[in-house]
């Protein structure tokens, strides 16, 4: 019976937990990683880690070069200025068939080569929002149903907390499992429910156009064109004309974008058209020095220089941008990245916490009954958190082990990446199932499996790149540097949580085996009785 | 350098709300008890010491990045109050004993 309203929110709480807390842990997961999306990228693409030069580079020499690479019947081709999270030119041009990326070295403007992959910015960012569930938009829909979930999750742990105020600050660390477990969860529950409300609502926002789609159909009448000309500041394309018009200089344009942005740099330039006299220019606003993720630009024309749309957001997109930016982090503050990566990190303590709570307080009773759910959630509880860790460090590894070349059938070598990284998820899932038979061994061992793979990137890292973390140090490759600590931390913390819960295991076979040979009340009549 | 002092104002904040609860004040202050006005006094110090940090935040980093760094910093720095009582509880009482708290 539900008879009070905090015996019905600890059910919302328990059950909304359990069934989207696997994709919750995910998507926290992923979304703390992308905190550092460009770093990771200059891990996982070694070509691309440069010193950002001193001085400005030339966008028509960036033009020069981009312009002898693509086809010259491309449809658009775009760069992104090299900055201090990506020292290098980002260049993609679209051909008949699909986009490519390429990087052109910051110094040189040459093609650096490298081996093809997604690297944090190609999937471990969009799996945050999307789960790589493109069909139907299905993956953006489950992560807003795990958001709201997440909402709901958050203000019904306070509301059902018995002691928010009395154990605001109480850790008890050496008590038993489920009651650590428990003050773990308030901690992170109660002390980061700012951040990770606001986190959640503000990644519901960004989709507001994906999970509220009636409201701008009203207001614009369905003219969704009308809504993201006003919003997004699309403009309608010209059509290519004639072919052979010549490209107005990039580098006086910049200035003038520049003088209208009052000296805010351009960071993303594109050039629709690029062969033809109907060429356009579009050059956008840098995101870096403040928190708005906006969405400032300019379109030139190609040809004659004059400017053919300017968009500036209006107060409603502005607070929107705000809240996207908040979210989204692209702003230069590394302070403020540190922090959210913590936060992001107490996101998955509080969610896979609350998985060992539900565990840890029904086990013995399951056991006792015979029920085997305790079991089923354990082994979801091992793949969604350890798991997915463990997926991600193979997504590591196959990016230092594939060869160049390498392939399968028509998998190419980054959706082959992807490939291991979704096979080894799988793979613990199954390995979780088959070994939580016996206590915390899924666990256990999937915890050396984090251990031995972080240690084995650094490795590799070392090996297939001679960067090891003195040389990065050396060179300056703080990106580099970072991402080798994080690894190295993860493995020491992983091999301390294996070392303590083999501690738990090994109690838990002592209790059990005490358990097994105390007589039960009556069966040695007197001497039980004493 | 203000981000770091802000950062100990609200910890040094939290620090006085802990010492306000019992559990917290027994770890610290091995069980002394606390009069209610005391009690207020310090919630009131907590509390300035709180908007202390915000300000200083603020007028370093300005309201749109302050206003996040505040938020967020002021989590780390309860969290730092926890761990404190969790695992380093000898230097922290230490601290609370040499500032007579």
């Amino acid at each position: 019976m539900l008879h009070s309203l905090r015996t019905s929110l600890t059910w919302l709480h328990t059950w909304s937990g359990l069934l989207l807390g696997s994709i919750l842990f995910a998507v926290f997961w992923m979304g703390t990683l992308s905190v550092f999306d460009r770093e990771i990228d200059r891990w996982m693409m070694p070509e691309t880690r440069h010193v950002l030069p001193s001085h400005d580079i030339s966008m028509d020499a960036i033009s020069e070069s981009v312009a002898a690479i693509v086809p010259v019947e491309t449809s658009r081709w775009q760069f992104t200025m090299p900055s201090a999270r990506e020292p290098i030119v980002r260049v993609y041009y679209q051909d008949e068939e699909e986009f490519h990326r390429i990087h052109l070295d910051p110094d040189t403007l040459k093609v650096v080569e490298g081996r093809d992959t997604l690297g944090a910015t190609g999937f471990i960012f969009p799996f945050h929002y999307s789960l790589m569930l493109r069909w139907n938009m299905l993956g953006y829909w489950i992560v807003g149903l795990a958001a709201m979930a997440m909402l709901v999750l958050l203000v019904s742990g306070v509301i059902i907390h018995k002691k928010i105020f009395l154990d605001f600050f109480t850790f008890r660390s050496r008590n038993k499992l489920s009651r650590s477990s428990l003050d773990l969860h308030n901690l992170t529950g109660v002390l980061g429910l700012p951040f990770h409300f606001l986190i959640t609502l503000s990644g519901l926002i960004i989709f507001i156009s994906i999970y509220l789609p009636g409201v701008m159909d009203r207001t614009y009448r369905g003219d969704a064109t009308e809504f993201s000309s006003e919003a997004f500041g699309n403009y309608i394309q010209v059509p290519a004309g004639e072919a052979g018009g010549e490209l107005v200089s990039l580098d006086s344009l910049r200035q003038r974008a520049e003088a209208k942005w009052g000296g805010s740099k351009v960071y993303f330039t594109r050039i629709w058209n690029p062969n033809d006299a109907n060429a356009t220019v579009e050059m956008r606003r840098n995101r870096e020095d403040a928190v708005p993720l906006n969405l400032d630009l300019i379109a030139f024309d190609g040809d004659s220089g004059n400017i053919y749309s300017i968009h500036k957001s209006g107060p409603v997109m502005t607070a929107q941008r705000w809240i996207a930016g908040f979210h989204f982090i692209q702003f230069d503050h590394w302070t403020l990245r540190w922090i959210y990566f913590v936060l992001g990190l107490f996101g998955c303590i509080l969610i896979g916490s609350g998985f060992v709570i539900w565990i840890e307080t029904r086990r013995k009773q399951h056991e006792l009954e015979g029920k085997i759910s305790s079991r089923i959630v354990e082994g979801l509880a091992v793949a969604s958190i350890t798991g997915v860790i463990i997926a991600t460090l193979a997504f590591f590894v196959a990016n230092r082990l594939l060869p160049a070349g390498a392939g399968l059938m028509h998998i190419g070598r980054a959706e082959l990446e992807v490939w291991i990284f979704f096979i080894v998820w799988a793979g613990t899932a199954i390995h979780a199932g088959l070994r939580n038979k016996t206590n915390l061994l899924a666990w256990i061992e999937q915890c050396r499996g984090i251990v031995c793979l972080s240690l084995l990137a650094v490795i590799l890292n070392w090996l297939t790149t001679g960067d090891h973390l003195l040389t990065s140090l050396s060179q300056g490759f703080w990106a580099i540097v970072g991402m080798d600590i994080m690894l190295l931390l993860g493995a020491m913390t992983s091999l301390f949580v294996t070392h303590k819960l083999s501690q738990g295991m090994t109690n838990r076979a002592s209790a059990q085996v005490k358990t097994d040979i105390t007589p039960t009340p009556g069966s040695l009549g007197t001497e039980a009785r004493a | 350098m203000i981000t770091l002092a802000s950062f100990m104002i609200a910890f040094a904040g939290f620090t006085f709300i802990a010492l306000t609860q019992n559990k917290p004040r027994k770890i610290l202050c091995g069980g002394a008890g606390q009069g209610q006005s005391q009690k207020r006094w310090y919630r009131l110090i907590a509390t300035t010491l709180l908007l202390l940090s915000l300000i200083l935040i603020i007028s370093n980093e300005g309201w749109s990045f302050g206003s996040i760094m505040w938020g967020t910093l002021i989590t780390i720095a309860a969290m730092t109050v926890s761990m404190g009582l969790t695992f380093f509880t000898a230097p922290f009482r230490k601290l609370v004993r040499v500032t007579k708290l």
